[in-house]
C-alpha cells in the first residue's frame, strides 16, 4: 500500500499546509493537470513514494479514521466531531499554528442573566415550562455539543442542525442558542450574540494527524517519525 | 394486539393477564421527536436514527413508555393498565443493542397509593413466574428531596438546582460545596444603566432595559424567553449572588440524602430525621410512609426492600416513588426500573395531570440470571 497524506484541497488551509511541508525542506509536486487531485511529497528521506491526496478538509477526517489515508491535515474540531472518541482512531501528531478556531456556545447579548454554564442549566430546565418545548440549539456539532452538555450534566435541550448562517438562528427564531465555530468572534458581536465564560468546547487549530485504522509497516512509522519531527522542529523555530 | 414474543411469551401473556393489563400493539419503527422532546437531548446517543423521504426523524422503538402514553392519550382517557413485551433498539455500552423489553404501564388510576404498591408487586409477580430466585428492590422518592428543601427555606433557584441533581450524588455534593463556599465573589458585570435599575430594584425598567436589547438584536420577543423572564431571573441571580448555604443546612441536606435503610425502618428514620432536625417534611412524607407500609405489608416475597433517600431518577417527568430491582448479587445492572412519572402525560400534550407509574423489565438480563 503506497503512503498517502491527505491535505486540504482549497483556500488558506491548503496554501499553509503545502508551505508548511516546504518550510520542512520536503516538497509539495503539484499536480501537472491542475484539476487533479493528486500530488506527491518528495525529498523525504527514506520513502519511495508519498502520494498526496487533495480532499475536503472534513473528508479527510472521515478518512483518516477509516484508515484509507495514512496521515492528513484537517482541524481538530473536524475529526472530533466526526466520531465521540476520536483519539482512538486519529493520533493528533503535530498542531500547526493555523487554522486558529474555537467552537464555542453562545446565547443572546440580551439574555444578562446568562453568563455561564450554569445559568444556561437553569434556563434549559425551566424551558419546557415557561415556553412548551426543549431549548433549541442550532449548531452543526452534533457530537461536541452532546458531549459538552453531556459532560455539564444538561439533556433539556434539542439540537436544530444548521449548515452555514448559523448566528442568525437566535434572530431568526429557529433556535435560541447556537453552537458554532468562531476566529475572532466577530460575526458572533455583529450578531449580538456572546460566548459563555466556560463555554468554550474546544480550542481547535489544524494538525497533522495519523491514523490509528491503517497498519502500519516499520518503513511507513520511519517516514511518520520523519515528518512529525522536521514539521515540529520547523514550528518550533 | 400482539402476542408475547420470545421465550417467556405465555408466562408473560398470561401474568398480563392476571394483574388485569390490556395488551398494546406498539409499531418498530416510531416518530423521534416524542423521545427527545421528552428524555432531552442526551438520549439520541442512545438510539438508532432514521428519517424518511420528507425528511420527519424515526427511530427504531428505543422503549415503550412514551408510546404507550401516546397510545392512550389518542384511544380515550379512562384509566387502563397496558402491558407490553417486544423488541427495544438502545446502544448500550458493553451490551447487546437489541433486545427485549416487557412491562406494565398503569396509566390514569388516580388513587396513587395503591397503583404505586400494585406496580412493585406487578414486577415482583412477574420476576418470580418468569423463574428469577430472590432479588433486592431499591426504592427513592423523588419528592420528599423536593420537600426537604422547602423545609429548608431555601431560594426557588437553589431549589429548583438541587431538585434536577437529585439522582446524580456525585453532582449533588459539587453543588452543595460550591453553594457553601463562603469564598466566592460571582463577578457581575452589567453595564451601569442595568445595575442601576437593578440596584433600585425596578423591575419594569430592567424589563424594558432587555426588551429594548432584544428589540436591537432582531430576537423574536415571545416565541422564546421573553425579556420579563429573563430580568427575574437576573434580578434574582444578583439577589443571591452574595448568599451562601449555611453549614447547618448543608448538614442537614448531607445527613438526609444518607439515609439508606431496610423498609421497615426507614418511616422510623426519617421521622427521627425530621424531629432531630426540627423540620417538618408534610405531605410528602405521609405520602412515601403510606407506600413504605403498603409495600412492607403487602405480598411481595422472596427479596430485601431498603429506601435509599439519595436514589433518583434525572429525567424531569419523575415525580414520586422510583424504584430499581437486581437480581441477588449484582448491583449495576437492574432487571427491572421503574417510577411514578406524572409529568410525562402533560409532556405528550395531556391538557391536565394523568397519573401514571409503569416499570420496564431487560428480558435478555433477566434470561442471564434465570439461566445462571
Amino acid at each position: 500500500m503506497s503512503f498517502t497524506i491527505a491535505i486540504p484541497s482549497k483556500g488558506r488551509l491548503k496554501e499553509r499546509s503545502i508551505e508548511i511541508f516546504n518550510e520542512a525542506g520536503f516538497r509539495v509536486e503539484l499536480p501537472d493537470d491542475a484539476r487533479s487531485y493528486y500530488g506527491n511529497l518528495e525529498q523525504v528521506p527514506g520513502a519511495a513514494e508519498i502520494e498526496i491526496a487533495f480532499l475536503s478538509a472534513s473528508e479527510i477526517a472521515r478518512e483518516l479514521i477509516a484508515g484509507n489515508v495514512q496521515m492528513g491535515i484537517t482541524g481538530e474540531d473536524l475529526a472530533r466531531e466526526e466520531i465521540a472518541d476520536a483519539e482512538n482512531y486519529v493520533d493528533f501528531c503535530v498542531p500547526l499554528q493555523f487554522g486558529h478556531a474555537d467552537v464555542v456556545i453562545a446565547v443572546p447579548e440580551a439574555w444578562v442573566d446568562v453568563s455561564n454554564m450554569a445559568d444556561l442549566d437553569d434556563v434549559a430546565a425551566e424551558f419546557r415550562t415557561r415556553h412548551g418545548r426543549r431549548l433549541r440549539i442550532a449548531t452543526k456539532y452534533w457530537h461536541l455539543t452532546q458531549n459538552f452538555f453531556g459532560g455539564h450534566g444538561i439533556s433539556a435541550y434539542r439540537i436544530v442542525e444548521s449548515l452555514g448562517a448559523t448566528e442568525g438562528a437566535p434572530a431568526s427564531g429557529s433556535a435560541d442558542i447556537i453552537v458554532d465555530i468562531t476566529s475572532t468572534g466577530t460575526t458572533l458581536k455583529a450578531n449580538q450574540l456572546k460566548i459563555l465564560s466556560d463555554g468554550v468546547i474546544l480550542k481547535s487549530q489544524a494538525v497533522l494527524m495519523a491514523s490509528k485504522k491503517t497498519v502500519w509497516s516499520e518503513n511507513d512509522l520511519a517516514i511518520k517519525q520523519t515528518l512529525c519531527v522536521g514539521i515540529a522542529d520547523i514550528l518550533a523555530k | 394486539m400482539i402476542k408475547a414474543s420470545g421465550k417467556f411469551s405465555d408466562q408473560l401473556n398470561a401474568a398480563f393477564a392476571d394483574r388485569n393489563c390490556v395488551t398494546v400493539d406498539i409499531g418498530l419503527l416510531q416518530p423521534a421527536d416524542p423521545f427527545l422532546e421528552t428524555a432531552g437531548e442526551d438520549f439520541r446517543r442512545r438510539m438508532f436514527l432514521t428519517s424518511d423521504q420528507s425528511g420527519t426523524n424515526m427511530c427504531l422503538r428505543p422503549e415503550f413508555t412514551i408510546p404507550v402514553g401516546l397510545h392512550h392519550l389518542a384511544s380515550g382517557k379512562i384509566p387502563v393498565r397496558y402491558g407490553y413485551v417486544g423488541t427495544v433498539f438502545r446502544q448500550r455500552a458493553g451490551e447487546a443493542h437489541e433486545f427485549i423489553q416487557a412491562g406494565i404501564e398503569d396509566l390514569g388510576n388516580e388513587n396513587r397509593v395503591e397503583a404505586d404498591i400494585a406496580s412493585l408487586l406487578d414486577a415482583e409477580i412477574i420476576l418470580r413466574k418468569l423463574g428469577v430466585g430472590n432479588i433486592n428492590i431499591l426504592l427513592g422518592d423523588q419528592a420528599i428531596f423536593k420537600a426537604l428543601l422547602l423545609a429548608l427555606g431555601l431560594p426557588k433557584a437553589w431549589r429548583e438546582k438541587l431538585g434536577r441533581e437529585f439522582g446524580d450524588s456525585e453532582r449533588l455534593k459539587q453543588s452543595l460545596v460550591r453553594l457553601s463556599d463562603k469564598t466566592q465573589s460571582p463577578a457581575t458585570d452589567l453595564p451601569g444603566d442595568l445595575a442601576e435599575h437593578i440596584g433600585a430594584d425596578d423591575s419594569q425598567a430592567v424589563t424594558r432595559w432587555v426588551a429594548d436589547k432584544m428589540r436591537a438584536s432582531g430576537l423574536p420577543l415571545t416565541s422564546g424567553r421573553t425579556p420579563e423572564a429573563i430580568a427575574l431571573r437576573l434580578m434574582d441571580k444578583v439577589e443571591l449572588a452574595s448568599a451562601t448555604l449555611s453549614d447547618e443546612k448543608r448538614n442537614t441536606l448531607e445527613q438526609f440524602l444518607a439515609i439508606n435503610a431496610p423498609i421497615e425502618d426507614a418511616a422510623k428514620i426519617m421521622a427521627e430525621f425530621e424531629a432531630k432536625h426540627n423540620l417538618s417534611l408534610g405531605p410528602s412524607f405521609e405520602n412515601l410512609k403510606a407506600r413504605l407500609e403498603g409495600i412492607a405489608s403487602s405480598d411481595i416475597v422472596n427479596c430485601t426492600i431498603r429506601f435509599d433517600a439519595a436514589f433518583g431518577r434525572r429525567l424531569d417527568y419523575y415525580t414520586g416513588l422510583v424504584f430499581e430491582i437486581y437480581a441477588d448479587g449484582e448491583n449495576t445492572r437492574p432487571l427491572v426500573g421503574g417510577g411514578r412519572y406524572d409529568h410525562l402525560m402533560s409532556f405528550l400534550g395531556a391538557e391536565s395531570t394523568v397519573p401514571a407509574i409503569g416499570f420496564s423489565i431487560s428480558m435478555d438480563r433477566l434470561e442471564r440470571v434465570v439461566a445462571s
